[in-house]
């Protein structure tokens, strides 16, 4: 990419052929270049149309009672939904990869496939809906059927490069040779099913949080990741609202740096719109690096007699009574 | 849909589901995963609805941006643990014969878009083919394609212009 401008770049960013390094690179252009961000728009466009030079299968008659079902459910019918059964049956991928997997990424592949029903659905839901505002942009960029205001077709351009950094991230770093997932410890209660992972690889801004029976946060509250640096300064790295029945949750995250050189990245639960630090103790964290000097810790761990799965009121309690504790101050325990 | 019309759910799977599925049988040749990838998002569709449902021109692109995504996280995965060939063979693609009935709009995009595919170079068609259906960066098809990188990545600019030309013709169907 020697010109300013990676136009030539922009079709294999937008199919997701680009390698994630590239694909980081193009990104951050993108941020700063709107005639760019619309050119990546075209070409996501014309990729959306390649389905129909395909001919068109009937679907399996089951797959639509189980929608519905799964409709109903989310939306809080009392009908049954058959949503844990499909979640939970096995797809054929599944065994093949784990005979086939090599030992050495036995482990990271024995997760990922035995998330994949977890996965497939949030991973999708994440980078759908964030593709929602990106393509919604579209229908500015070569259509006038819809008209706007500038702000918004600059809040969706952000949406559209957004969408297209967390797919690429997403499906590079299931790739990436050495990307681990690591357990966020829980402060809440090492017994609790409430389970956060974090999916990084070396040398990555970008990362994965996985959560698994996590209480949705009370109303107005939201869950933020943050990262403190090796100048024990937080960052946000994003936020999220688990609103699935089972708590599950994906996010995928960014950092202003490398992963592996910030000090630890933790959640707590914090007012909407979020503060620039957290302002509640950390209920989940895992160290990223090797400090060169530990900050001293006060423990501030929530008792174990506290809700066992993270009930948001439950947690929320225990928070409250060090509301107004700068974290930053007295982070939260290893 | 936004306003939680489970028919309007219906309605959007009866149009969409066969050409979601179709799709998604072509990346990962298999009608057990492909009808999961439906399932999932068309539910993603109903639980996102707030952020898709209004917008003319943008519901198709959304659930095709969804199952793309999906399909080739799936595509990865089986990649690295050498399963595809094994998965297709123990599920194979349905033995069904394609779908007659279809949406007057969708039949001309699928018009449409058909003419423009017809109008690629087999270079093209090849390359289109791994990046997107397959999931492979365009670093990993220059190999597989004998070609140069820099062949590769103008066969990809040049393609998704003319698709994206044929697609941006007016509709003359209703809005989406």
């Amino acid at each position: 990419m020697n010109s300013p401008h990676p136009e030539d770049a922009l079709p294999a960013y937008a199919l997701g052929a680009l390698d994630l390094e590239s694909a980081e690179q193009v990104h951050s252009h993108l941020s700063q270049c709107p005639s760019c961000r619309v050119l990546t728009l075209r070409a996501l466009h014309g990729a959306c149309t390649l389905p129909f030079s395909l001919a068109a299968y009937p679907v399996p008659p089951e797959v639509k009672e189980r929608v519905v079902g799964r409709a109903k459910a989310i939306a809080g019918a009392t009908e049954a939904a058959p949503e844990d059964a499909a979640s939970e049956e096995p797809t054929p991928q599944a065994g093949n990869a784990r005979i086939e997997t090599p030992p050495r990424r036995r482990s990271l592949a024995r997760v990922l496939i035995r998330g994949f029903t977890f996965l497939l659905p949030w991973a999708a839901a994440v980078v759908g809906w964030l593709a929602a505002g990106s393509l919604l942009l579209y229908s500015h960029g070569v259509s006038d059927r819809v008209r706007t205001t500038t702000d918004t077709y600059q809040g969706r351009i952000a949406g559209l490069t957004s969408q297209i950094a967390q797919t690429q991230a997403l499906r590079g770093y299931l790739l990436l040779p050495r990307v681990a997932v690591e357990p966020l410890k829980n402060w809440i209660s090492a017994t609790s099913s409430t389970r956060v992972q974090l999916i990084r690889a070396p040398g990555y801004a970008h990362g994965i949080v996985i959560a698994h029976h996590l209480a949705p946060p009370p109303s107005g509250e939201q869950y933020v990741v943050w990262a403190e640096t090796q100048d024990h300064v937080f960052q946000s790295l994003g936020t999220f609202i688990t609103s699935r029945p089972d708590g599950d949750a994906l996010l995928i995250v960014g950092a202003a740096q490398p992963l592996d050189r910030l000090l630890e990245v933790g959640i707590s639960i914090e007012p909407t719109p979020g503060p620039t630090a957290p302002t509640s103790a950390l209920l989940f964290t895992a160290a990223l690096s090797t400090p060169t000097a530990l900050p001293t810790r006060t423990p501030t761990a929530i008792p174990a007699t506290e809700s066992p799965t993270l009930a948001g009121a439950g947690a929320t309690a225990a928070v409250r009574h060090r509301k107004g504790a700068n974290p930053t101050a007295t982070p939260a325990p290893r | 849909m936004a306003l939680g019309d489970l028919g309007a759910l219906e309605d959007l799977y009866d149009r969409y589901a066969s050409f979601i599925y179709s799709f998604a049988l072509r990346m990962v040749g298999e009608s057990a995963a492909s009808a999961l990838i439906v399932e999932d998002t068309f539910t993603s569709a109903w639980h996102q609805a707030d952020a898709i449902v209004g917008q003319p021109g943008t519901v198709r692109d959304w659930l095709v941006s969804h199952a793309h995504t999906t399909g080739i996280a799936l595509v990865h995965q089986r990649r690295a643990g050498k399963g595809t060939e094994a998965a297709r063979k123990a599920d194979p693609a349905p033995e069904v014969g394609p779908e007659d009935q279809e949406d007057r709009e969708l039949a001309e995009q699928r018009t449409r878009t058909q003419e423009a595919w017809s109008s690629l170079s087999r270079e093209q068609k090849l390359i289109l083919e791994l990046a997107y259906f397959q999931g492979y960066t365009q670093d990993e098809i220059a190999p597989l394609a004998l070609l140069p990188l820099s062949e590769v990545t103008q066969a990809l600019v040049g393609a998704l212009e003319t698709l994206g030309t044929a697609a941006a013709m007016p509709l003359g169907g209703r809005p989406l």
